[in-house]
C-alpha cells in the first residue's frame, strides 16, 4: 500500500484531506505532519513516501522551502508532490511547479477540495496508476 | 498515522451468492432522491432502493415499525444531514444507542460545515458522498462496497 505524506499546519485541512483520501476506502497509511521542519526531519529519517501532499504557507519552514529541500534529495526523485494551497496567485503556482510540484490544487470550498482529492485518488491510485517515478 | 477504518464493508469480489439487501436513502429533498435514482439506474444497481424523507422514518424503517413491518436490513444507508424532524446527526446519535450495525452509514450531503462532518464521523459515519454527485463518482463509490450488485457503466 502506498504511503502518503500530508503536510499542512491546519488541523481542519488535515482532517478533510485525509478523510477524502480514505473515502470510502483507504489508499494506504497517511502520515500527517504539521510543519515543514518536521516534514524534512521525517523525510530524512523514514523510508520515502509514495506521494506527498503539501501546503505552502506554514510557520517556520514553508512549503516552498520543503520543495527546494526535496529537489536536492536523490532518494525522493520522482515522488509525486501535489500542492494544496489557499493561494491562487499565479506567481505561487508557477514557483511551486518550477520547484517540482506536479499538481496544484487551490483550497476553495470544502466540497471542491474533496472532489479534487477524489479525482487525484482515482488518477494516482485508481485502476491504472501512472508511473510513480 | 491514520489507519484505515472499518474495512470490512468493502467488496472483495467474492463469488458466493449474497441476497441483495436494499439501499436505504434518507433525504428530504426530492431532487436529490431523483438524482440518486437516476445515478443508480445508470449503473444498473440491482439492490432495491428504499427512500425515506428524514431520520425519523429511517429509524422507523430500521425498527420495522409501521409501515415498514417487512423491512429488510439495508446493505448501506445514505444519510442527508439537514432534514426536518430528525436530522442526520440526530439519527447517528440514535444509532449509537443501538447495537453496532453491520452496514455502513454514508453521509450524503453537500459540505458547508466541516464541523458537521467531523461530528458525523465521531458518531459513526463510515464515509461520505458529496452532492451534487456525478455519475462516475457515484459508480466509483458504490462499487467499493460489498453486497452491492451493479454493472460498471459506460459514460
Amino acid at each position: 500500500m502506498p504511503k502518503i505524506l500530508l503536510i499542512d499546519d491546519c488541523a481542519d485541512d488535515r482532517f478533510l484531506f485525509s478523510r477524502s483520501l480514505q473515502n470510502p476506502v483507504s489508499v494506504g497509511p497517511i502520515v500527517e505532519i504539521e510543519d515543514g521542519q518536521k516534514a524534512i526531519e521525517y523525510l530524512q529519517s523514514e523510508s520515502p513516501p509514495d506521494f506527498i501532499l503539501l501546503d505552502l504557507k506554514m510557520p517556520l519552514v514553508s512549503g516552498f522551502e520543503v520543495l527546494e529541500w526535496i529537489q536536492g534529495q536523490p532518494t525522493l526523485k520522482g515522488v509525486p508532490i501535489v500542492i494544496l494551497s489557499s493561494s491562487s496567485i499565479p506567481k505561487d503556482i508557477e514557483k511551486a511547479k518550477k520547484l517540482g510540484a506536479r499538481e496544484y490544487i487551490v483550497k476553495e470550498d470544502y466540497g471542491a477540495i474533496c472532489k479534487a482529492l477524489a479525482d487525484l485518488k482515482a488518477r494516482y491510485f485508481g485502476q491504472a496508476p501512472p508511473d510513480m517515478g | 498515522v491514520n489507519t484505515p477504518h472499518e474495512k470490512n464493508y468493502h467488496s472483495e469480489h467474492s463469488a458466493g451468492f449474497m441476497p441483495l439487501k436494499p439501499i436505504l436513502v434518507a433525504d428530504d429533498d426530492v431532487n436529490d432522491l431523483d438524482i440518486f435514482r437516476v445515478r443508480a439506474r445508470k449503473c444498473e444497481v440491482k439492490n432495491p432502493l428504499v427512500f425515506v424523507c428524514d431520520g425519523d422514518e429511517a429509524m422507523a424503517y430500521l425498527r420495522k415499525e409501521t409501515p415498514f413491518e417487512s423491512a429488510e436490513t439495508p446493505s448501506m444507508v445514505f444519510l442527508d444531514l439537514k432534514m426536518p424532524r430528525m436530522g442526520g446527526l440526530q439519527f447517528l446519535a440514535w444509532m449509537r444507542t443501538q447495537p453496532k450495525p453491520d452496514f455502513p452509514i454514508i453521509v450524503f450531503s453537500s459540505l458547508h460545515d466541516l464541523n458537521q462532518m467531523r461530528e458525523a464521523y465521531q458518531m459513526g459515519a463510515h464515509s461520505f458522498l458529496l452532492k451534487p454527485v456525478e455519475q462516475r463518482e457515484f459508480c466509483d463509490f458504490l462499487e467499493k462496497f460489498k453486497g452491492i450488485e451493479m454493472s460498471r457503466c459506460s459514460f
